[in-house]
């Protein structure tokens, strides 16, 4: 892939009623969790469950620069996590490619700096064990 | 200086961090953002104007009390007042008192390190790679996981 000028990256979130929300300009960093190479997967000692629990298994982390409450943005999508538990779509999009998960979230954790910054935390993990591939 | 009040509430996890790599996006406020304007922000408290609560009888409340009147530069109205709580509006149309800021167009900084959110056992050192080199390797490992688990 060629090295594109200019950055297109974002993320949307489904908000509680399903609609996708691009919250990009709210997210400071996020991590993907993911098993480990497969070949070290298999080679562990681990029932065949075991060993399909962990191939479906993925854990999210989103990050917040910022609270921001504006119409449709980070909290008007997340503040309704504590209070349902619908599976989100969640789409990450980087250098012209597109990643899409089925995800459920556990909290939106608000956090007090000393400097007086107001940041959140969305964890959350696969809903339904579908493997989330990149297009 | 942010401080974790508290850990965020996780499903617990069914397989050790070991068995995890984490792929991760940054963006530094140092370098990938910028201070932005209420405007640009959509905020609601320039949009609407806001409200906020002082407790003079705390050295907090008076300093946050002396700075508004003497240094803001705001516009306000009392709008309650009882014993040494004080409650002020603010109308819509002038900046908050949040630092509002936007990203830069800059591409993040992506990595792909061991382990997930509780650690990283395997001490697997952490790789920075370009925006595209990340998506690449990300999209393999993906694949070789959907693979896998197709296979059973």
């Amino acid at each position: 892939m060629a090295k594109e000028a200019g950055f297109p990256f974002s993320v949307t979130v489904d908000d509680s009623a399903g609609t996708a929300r691009d919250i990009s300009n709210d997210i400071s960093n996020l991590q993907f969790a993911t098993p480990r190479g497969v070949q070290d997967v298999t080679g562990v000692n681990k029932s065949a469950l075991e060993r399909l629990l962990l191939l479906a298994d993925m854990s999210v982390t989103l990050n917040g620069a910022a609270f921001n409450d504006a119409a449709n943005l980070s909290h008007a999508v997340f503040k309704t996590v504590p209070s349902s538990s619908v599976a989100r779509t969640t789409t990450l999009a980087l250098s012209g490619q597109t990643l899409a998960a089925e995800l459920l979230y556990s909290d939106y954790a608000l956090t007090r700096g000393q400097d007086g910054s107001l940041t959140w935390t969305a964890p959350g993990v696969l809903a339904d064990g579908t493997v989330p591939t990149w297009t | 200086m942010a401080t974790v009040q508290h850990e965020p509430f996780r499903f617990p996890d069914r397989i050790g961090a070991e068995f995890f790599k984490t792929y991760g996006v940054a963006r530094p406020q140092a370098t990938h953002w910028r201070k932005a304007t209420c405007q640009e922000v959509g905020c609601k408290n320039f949009a609407n104007g806001w409200r906020i609560f002082i407790d003079l009888s705390t050295d907090l409340g008076q300093r946050q009390g002396r700075y508004i009147r003497d240094h803001s530069g705001r516009k306000y109205t009392v709008v309650g007042q009882a014993n040494s709580n004080v409650m002020l509006e603010f109308p819509a149309g002038q900046k908050c008192f949040a630092e509002h800021r936007i990203p830069l167009d800059r591409e993040p900084i992506c990595y792909i390190r061991g382990g997930d959110h509780r650690g990283n056992p395997t001490k697997t050192p952490a790789r920075k790679l370009r925006a595209d080199q990340w998506v690449e390797d990300f999209s393999e490992h993906q694949g070789n996981i959907k693979e896998a688990k197709e296979r059973g």
